[in-house]
């Protein structure tokens, strides 16, 4: 039996800085809730063809897909590994603890609890 | 200590050069990332969880002044205002944009560094005792070896692409405090029966997934061939290395596999061959090298005792830390200091930008210019005069740098996890965070004494799990994260790997579990037994009971 297909999200790093990147069209953003959400394998395929292109174009390393919540129209990852990608900071108090919103640590904790 | 020459430099510089034409090369598109990923590595330049990330050697984790501000520059200029000592004694800044690596580490260059041998298939900086030329249970200076192993392994054309990364540790003292046992290749300088010094050769220990202590591969080996026996030692290897599935490509599982005797055995009859031909280091460099680690020019500075102990007195804070971070010195007049950076305040092994600064200003005044890092992610200070103890105390007091006590709960080895790492399967550093809120009473940590705690948050154990104490491990469990426990692992000199106790635990029921774990070793511990003696002592059966219930 096939395996059912969760949606998904495809990411990378920009080549020059290594800034976390997420598909969105034909173009990519830095924030996820900007990020297209691929509903089938099909367009996830397609995706994923135009993203390679981008990166045999030297534009960025790293892509892959991550799964996310089918139930919310925001892009909403279901590892803590892309949670804390999002965050752009850890999950724990730095030195620079104002680099990380109110919102992001709220977030990075619900998905602890 | 060793100042580069300008051989040195040029080499450097022209390592530079080489690696900003690459990167340029690559952000033009000329190379792909299959081709640019090598050299980037052989520059410690990974790709991490949030971007780029630079590990920096620190050869045999000593560091001047004018190295430390230089570290602070590339904090604050190139990174988010701090960096991460690692559990190899470098360190590691976690916001490096590829386009400004060349200038890292042109910056690097000004000041005798570079980010070689912290990646990638080859020998890797060596690391040695931090308290290395100044302990006072020291037979010899290890750095001038560990100087002379880094100036052979750098850019060796036979091993630069080795079945696996390499890893050499060398002590000098009759305690090991350089972790020996779990190192590719562990070092140790010994007195044989005729009262002559020389190495005793150990192989194939280590930890990630397949953890291994050392095996003694040669019982005495005369100094003047450690460079001929060491080129024997990973020939061997690198004949033999296993190049087909990378978690059995590490001379430990070499080792393993075909037996002690078997690989010592084929290291000798290969080194018979070669050790009177020119492998060795002749006697001038020998010289040159061995002569930049004569022990400092220390003025006397008679110390006022009734002063410490009137502080001592008043303050038992300060107590506490003499008693615990202050080590002997081979000088008497002298005292080797410990700088936990741990605490509730920071991460363990983070330091600012500003505090790099204030320590390097610190290392000035009052160590003679130079400054240590250690394997368990903390600093010392190897030449204080105890005349200033209690003024650089209060320095260290003003910066929060006295609430870690060496080697007990909270002075915690802790890898960066889930939270910085590719690798890693779980985080590790809020954990890391709990337990060290748990354990803040300086009096409580001193009443359980020595007591190592090491995390990991994934099975390659940059945390160092497999020998603490109490190790800590992540898993990934159907995508939640759990912690195995593990008791009795141990760096010294009888090394021990941990042993797993139970099922894992929820990461917030770790501290109760340390807690538990702590307080049954209080219970059943005879008088001034510390946790590892109790451990071998009763076994993991009373510590089992604790945790888990009776089955």
């Amino acid at each position: 039996m096939p395996r059912e297909f969760k949606p998904q999200v495809i990411t990378s790093n920009r080549l020059h800085d290594g800034v976390v990147l997420y598909k969105r069209g034909d173009d990519w953003t830095e924030i996820l809730a900007e990020a297209e959400i691929y509903r089938d394998q099909k367009t996830l395929d397609k995706a994923m063809q135009s993203a390679e292109q981008d990166e045999a174009d030297q534009k960025l390393i790293s892509i892959y897909a991550f799964p996310v919540d089918g139930e919310k129209t925001i892009p909403t990852p279901l590892s803590m590994r892309e949670v804390i990608r999002d965050a752009g900071v850890p999950s724990v108090p730095i030195f620079n603890a104002h680099l990380i919103s109110e919102k992001e640590r709220s977030d990075i904790e619900e998905r602890s609890a | 200590m060793y100042h580069y020459d300008a051989f040195d430099r040029e080499f450097v510089a022209t390592r530079v050069e080489e690696f900003r034409d690459q990167v340029a090369r690559r952000l033009k598109g000329e190379i792909t990332e299959d081709e640019f990923k090598p050299f980037r590595l052989m520059n410690g330049l990974y790709l991490q969880l949030h971007a780029y990330m630079l590990r920096i050697a620190i050869p045999y984790g000593v560091l001047n002044s004018k190295q430390m501000r230089v570290l602070a520059t590339i904090a604050r200029r190139f990174d988010r205002g701090y960096g991460h000592w690692t559990t190899r004694q470098n360190i590691q800044f976690n916001w490096i944009k590829l386009e400004e690596a060349p200038d890292i580490l042109e910056t690097l260059a000004t000041a005798d560094m570079h980010a070689m041998q912290t990646s990638g298939n080859c020998i890797r900086n060596v690391t040695s005792d931090p308290r290395a030329g100044v302990a006072h249970d020291e037979l010899e200076d290890p750095r001038a070896w560990a100087e002379i192993i880094r100036q052979w392994s750098s850019l060796h054309p036979e091993f630069s692409f080795l079945p696996r990364k390499f890893k050499i540790a060398i002590t000098g003292a009759a305690e090991d405090r350089a972790a020996t046992a779990f190192h590719d290749i562990g070092i140790r300088i010994i007195k044989n029966e005729d009262g002559e010094t020389g190495f005793q050769m150990f192989v194939g220990g280590g930890m990630g997934r397949t953890p291994f202590i050392g095996k003694e591969c040669r019982a005495f080996l005369p100094k003047e061939h450690l460079l001929s026996y060491l080129e024997a030692m990973l020939r061997v290897y690198n004949r033999y290395g296993r190049r087909d599935n990378i978690y059995k490509a590490r001379i430990k599982i070499l080792v393993h596999e075909i037996g002690i005797e078997a690989y010592a055995k084929d290291v000798e009859e290969e080194w018979a061959m070669i050790k009177d031909k020119g492998y060795n280091l002749d006697e001038a460099e020998k010289n040159r090298i061995l002569s930049a680690f004569q022990m400092p020019d220390y003025q006397s500075r008679p110390v006022d005792e009734a002063a410490i102990s009137a502080r001592k007195a008043q303050d038992p804070a300060f107590a506490r830390w003499m008693r615990v971070n202050v080590h002997p010195h081979k000088n008497p007049e002298r005292a080797v200091i410990d700088i936990t950076v741990k605490g509730t305040d920071r991460m363990p092994g983070d330091n600012t930008a500003d505090e790099m600064d204030k320590l390097a200003d610190l290392t000035e005044r009052y160590s003679m210019d130079e400054i240590r890092v250690t394997f368990v992610q903390n600093l010392v200070m190897p030449h204080v005069a105890r005349a200033d103890i209690i003024a650089l105390y209060d320095e260290l007091v003003a910066m929060g740098l006295t609430q870690g006590l060496q080697e007990m709960a909270s002075d915690i080895i802790c890898c960066p996890g889930l939270d910085y790492c590719n690798l890693a399967n779980a985080r590790s550093l809020p954990i890391a965070e709990k337990v060290t809120e748990r354990f803040k009473d300086p009096a409580l940590r001193e009443a359980i004494g020595s007591l190592r705690i090491n995390m990991s948050g994934c099975i390659n154990a940059c945390g160092h799990h497999h020998s603490g104490h109490i190790g800590i491990l992540g898993v990934d469990k159907k995508g939640v994260e759990a912690y195995q426990i593990t008791l009795g692992g141990s760096t010294s000199n009888e090394a021990s790997i941990g042993q797993i106790i139970g099922p894992a635990v929820s990461g917030e029921e770790v501290p109760d579990a340390i807690e538990t774990l702590v307080k049954a070793y209080m219970d059943i511990r005879d008088e001034d037994e510390t946790f590892l003696q109790t451990w071998r002592r009763v076994g993991k059966e009373p510590f089992k009971e604790a945790l888990y219930g009776v089955a």
